[in-house]
C-alpha cells in the first residue's frame, strides 16, 4: 500500500521540468535522474516501514505529506513551463492513427511488472509476504529487504506516470500526482486484486484504468458538474471495495476461515 | 465431546483435570454459553438452563476467568471491573464515585491491597488475576470457573490466590479450577472431574483417598499402549545443533540441548511451557540474552529465519498451518517452491517455473501428496495433503535441521502414522530432528530422546525406550515436580 504515490509521481514531475528547464539537462538524462528519485522516494518510505515496523498506511501518509511540500518548496506553486519540445511531441503526437506515443511507456511497464510478478524472484517474495507475512519469514525470506524493493518500484513506476503527464500537458505542473490517489487503488481493485495483499492481476489492473479513464472522460464530454465527477470517484471506490470485500469473503469461504 | 458429566456445588473448589486436547476448554466454553451442547442438559439450582450466549451465563450467575487476559490495560481497576456497567444507558455520565465505591467493596474481599484508581497496566500478573476473578464475582456469580489461574503466577502468588479462592468457597460460591500442576489441585480441591479424549475418565468424585499416581493414570489412561517401533541406536556423531545455557527476551533461560544427525529430539511440555517460542528463536526470531548456539559445532548467531534457512539449513514446521505455516491463497506450487526460490534464481532473479517444478514434484510425488494439479490452490486441500507441502518444502530446500512443531494437529489417523515414518526416514537419511508434540503417545513413538520443557525453561531429559508407562510418567515427574521452584 502506498498512498504517497501520487505526491511521489509529482515530486518527480516537477523535478523533471526543473531538471530541463533550468539546468538545461537533455530529455534522457532528466528521464533517468527523475525514475531515480521516485525509487529512492519510495525506498525511503520502505526503509522507515522495514525498520519501525509502522504500517505502510501511516509511513506513505506521513510521505505524502512529506513529498508534496518538498514539490511546493521547490516550484512555490509555479509550474515549470520550459519543457523541450520532443518531449510534448512524444505526449501528444501520434503514432499511427489514434494510437499515441505514450502507449508505449504504457505497455513496456505493464509487461515489465507482469514480469516482476510473474517471473522475478522478488515479485514472487513480494507476492508471498502478501499472502502471509508469517509463513513467508518463516519460509526464510528477507522480509525488511522486500518490503523496501516493493516500494522502491512503486515509486519508480510513479515516477515514470508522473513524467508521462508532464509530456501529455507540455508543462511540469505543482499539482501533478495530487488525484492519483482514488484511481491507484481503484484499478488493481476493479482489476482483480486483493486489498490484503498476496495476488494481483496485472492485465486487469491495466482494463481497470481503462474502466476509470472512460468514466470520467464522459462525464468530461457530457460536460457534467466537476462536483458530480467527485462523487462518482467517490462511488467507485465503494463499489471496488464492496467487490474487493466480496472477493475476501469468498476467499475465506473457500478456505475455511471467518472472514 | 461425549457425554460428559460434572457437578459443582456450592462451597466446594472442584478440579477439571485432563491433557491437552481432552476436552476442558470446550467444557468450559459450553458452561459459560460460548459453544452450545449438541446433546444433554445444563441445570443451574437443579433448573435446566439454556445459554445461547456467555451474556446468558452470566445472567444465570456463572463466571469465568479465561487463561488470557481480558482486561483493559489503560483502564482503572474499578472501570475494568464495572466495565459492563459503567452507566444506565450509552449517554450516561460515568458515576465515579458509585464505581470506585463497587470496585473498592470487591477488592477488599480479594485481599487486594491497590488503590482501584489504579490502571491495570501498572498492576503484576497475579494481580490482574484477581481484578478479573473480582470482575466475575462483581457480576453476581455464583459459580466461578478458573482456566489455568496459576498458569503465569510464582508460586507465592498462587498461595494468595488459593486463599481468595478458598474464601470465596466458605461464602458459598461454587469454584471450578483447571490446572495443570496436580500439586495444586491436591492443595485446595475438594472434588475431580478427570476428562480423556472428550469423555469423561470420572465424575466429579471426592479427591480425598486418591493420590496423585491415580490422577496421572486417569488423565494419561492409554498406559497399555506399547510402541510399534523399536529404539534407535544413538547416532555416534557430534550435534549438529546445540543450545548451552540459552536464555531469550522471550522468557527463556538455561536452555540446553544438542541434537545429532539422524536423530529425533523430542521436546516435550504443556501449551505455553516456551516450545514454539523456542524454535522461534533458534531461528533467530526473538533476541538471545544469554548462553551459546553451536551448528556443527561452531559458535554462531542466527539473526533470522532467513539467515536460518541460507547459512545454517534450519528449517522449521509451524504448529499453525494457516498463519504461519503455507499461503492458502497460493498454488501447491507457490507453496512448496517459497524455500527453494533464492537458490534457483538466475541472473536478476529470473525464476523459471520449470526448475522449481524439477526440483519440488518429486518431494511432493514422494510424500503422496494428492492434488488435481501443482497449479491447484492449496487452500482447498486437506489438512493432511496441507501438512504434507508444509513438510515437503523443508524437504525440497534439504535442510540439514528440521523442527518440526505439533505435525498431526488437525488430520487423520493415516496421514499421522505416514508422517511419523516420514519423520523416521528423515533421520535415517541423517536429517537432525527436533520434534515438539503435546501428543504423548506421539512424543512416545517417534523421539528418540526427549528434553522436558516447563516455564521456559528444561527440566530435564528422558532416554525413550518406547515404554509408554514409564515414559510418559518421567516427563510427568518433571513437568509437576513439586521441588521445582
Amino acid at each position: 500500500m502506498n498512498l504517497a504515490l501520487g505526491s511521489i509521481g509529482g515530486l518527480v514531475a516537477i523535478s523533471f521540468g526543473a531538471m530541463m528547464e533550468l539546468w538545461g539537462f537533455p530529455p534522457a538524462a532528466a528521464i533517468a535522474c527523475g525514475l531515480l528519485i521516485g525509487a529512492a522516494a519510495g525506498m525511503a518510505s520502505g526503509f522507515v516501514i522495514a525498520r519501525t515496523g509502522i504500517s505502510a498506511f501511516i509511513i506513505t501518509l506521513a510521505g505524502l505529506q512529506i513529498f508534496k511540500g518538498i514539490n511546493l518548496g521547490i516550484t512555490e506553486a509555479q509550474p515549470f513551463y520550459g519543457i523541450p519540445q520532443g518531449v510534448k511531441d512524444f505526449g501528444n503526437l501520434s503514432i499511427i492513427g489514434p494510437i499515441p506515443w505514450l502507449i508505449v511507456p504504457t505497455v513496456t511497464a505493464s509487461i515489465a511488472v507482469w514480469y516482476l510478478f510473474a517471473r522475478l524472484r522478488i515479485g514472487r517474495y513480494i507476492l508471498a509476504i502478501g499472502g502471509n507475512r508469517n509463513a513467508a519469514e518463516l519460509s526464510g525470506i528477507n522480509v525488511n529487504a522486500t518490503v523496501i524493493w516493493a516500494h522502491a518500484i512503486s515509486g519508480l513506476l510513479a515516477a515514470a506516470a508522473g513524467m508521462m503527464l508532464v509530456a501529455r500537458l507540455q508543462l511540469g505542473h505543482p499539482t501533478i500526482g495530487d488525484d492519483w490517489l482514488i484511481s491507484s487503488f481503484a484499478a488493481p481493485v476493479i482489476g482483480g486484486a486483493i486489498l490484503a495483499g498476496g495476488h494481483v492481476s496485472v492485465p486487469g489492473t491495466f482494463f481497470g484504468v481503462l474502466i476509470i479513464a472512460i468514466i470520467t472522460q464522459a462525464l468530461v464530454v457530457f460536460a457534467i458538474d466537476p462536483f458530480v465527477v467527485q462523487i462518482v470517484l467517490g462511488g467507485l471506490i465503494l463499489w471496488a471495495v464492496g467487490v474487493n470485500r466480496l472477493r475476501e469473503v469468498r476467499v475465506s469461504k473457500l478456505l475455511g476461515q471467518k472472514a | 465431546m461425549d457425554d460428559v458429566s460434572l457437578t459443582l456445588s456450592a462451597g466446594s473448589i472442584h478440579a477439571l483435570l485432563g491433557e491437552n486436547g481432552a476436552g476442558k476448554s470446550t467444557l468450559i466454553k459450553i458452561i459459560t454459553g460460548i459453544h452450545k451442547p449438541g446433546r444433554g442438559e445444563i441445570r443451574v439450582n437443579g433448573e435446566v438452563v439454556h445459554l445461547a450466549n456467555p451474556r446468558q451465563a452470566g445472567a444465570e450467575g456463572i463466571g469465568v476467568v479465561h487463561q488470557e487476559r481480558n482486561l483493559v490495560a489503560r483502564f482503572s481497576i474499578a472501570e475494568n471491573i464495572m466495565l459492563e456497567r459503567l452507566g444506565r444507558h450509552d449517554l450516561s455520565t460515568v458515576n465515579y464515585e458509585h464505581i470506585h465505591a463497587e470496585a473498592s467493596k470487591w477488592l477488599k474481599l480479594l485481599d487486594l491491597d491497590v488503590d482501584c484508581r489504579t490502571p491495570v497496566s501498572r498492576l503484576s500478573v497475579a494481580q490482574m488475576q484477581l481484578v478479573e476473578i473480582g470482575k466475575a464475582l462483581s457480576l453476581q456469580s455464583r459459580v466461578l470457573l478458573l482456566d489455568e489461574p496459576t498458569a503465569s503466577l510464582t508460586q507465592n502468588e498462587s498461595k494468595v490466590l488459593f486463599r481468595v479462592l478458598r474464601k470465596l468457597a466458605d461464602d458459598g460460591v461454587a469454584l471450578c479450577f483447571v490446572s495443570h500442576k496436580l500439586e495444586e489441585v491436591f492443595e485446595i480441591c475438594d472434588t475431580v472431574t478427570v476428562l480423556r479424549d472428550g469423555r469423561n475418565v470420572c465424575d466429579s468424585q471426592p479427591l480425598k483417598g486418591l493420590v496423585r499416581a491415580d490422577v496421572v493414570k486417569m488423565m494419561i489412561g492409554r498406559a497399555e499402549r506399547i510402541s510399534q517401533r523399536a529404539p534407535r541406536p544413538k547416532p555416534d556423531v557430534a550435534p549438529y545443533f546445540e543450545l548451552k545455557g540459552y536464555a531469550s527476551a522471550a522468557g527463556h533461560s538455561n536452555v540446553s540441548l544438542a541434537v545429532r544427525p539422524g536423530e529425533i529430539l523430542g521436546l516435550y511440555g504443556l501449551v505455553g511451557a516456551g516450545r514454539s517460542e523456542l524454535a522461534k528463536g533458534i531461528l533467530g526470531m526473538t533476541r538471545r540474552t544469554a548462553g551459546e548456539v553451536l551448528v556443527a559445532g561452531r559458535h554462531t548467531n542466527i539473526g533470522s529465519a532467513a539467515d536460518a534457512l541460507h547459512q545454517y539449513g534450519i528449517g522449521y514446521v509451524s504448529e499453525d498451518r494457516k498463519q504461519e505455516g503455507l499461503i492458502l491463497l497460493h498454488s501447491v506450487l507457490g507453496n512448496v517452491g517459497i524455500t527453494v526460490w533464492r537458490k534457483i534464481a538466475a541472473n536478476f532473479g529470473y525464476l523459471r517455473d520449470q526448475t522449481v517444478i524439477d526440483l519440488t514434484a518429486p518431494v511432493l510425488r514422494k510424500l503422496e501428496v494428492k492434488t488435481p494439479s501443482i497449479h491447484q490452490i492449496i487452500g482447498n486441500l486437506s489438512g493432511g495433503n496441507q501438512q504434507k507441502v508444509s513438510v515437503a518444502k523443508w524437504i525440497a530446500a534439504d535442510v540439514k535441521l528440521l523442527i518440526i512443531d505439533e505435525p498431526s494437529v488437525g488430520i487423520d489417523i493415516k496421514t499421522k502414522a505416514y508422517l511419523h515414518d516420514l519423520i523416521h526416514e528423515l533421520a535415517a537419511n541423517g536429517t537432525a530432528v527436533l520434534l515438539i508434540t503435546s501428543d504423548m503417545p506421539e512424543m512416545v513413538d517417534v523421539a528418540d530422546r526427549i528434553v522436558v520443557m516447563a516455564g521456559f525453561e528444561v527440566k530435564g531429559e528422558v532416554e525413550n525406550d518406547r515404554n509408554y508407562e514409564r515414559v510418559s510418567s518421567a516427563i510427568m515427574g518433571y513437568i509437576h515436580d513439586r521441588k521445582a521452584a
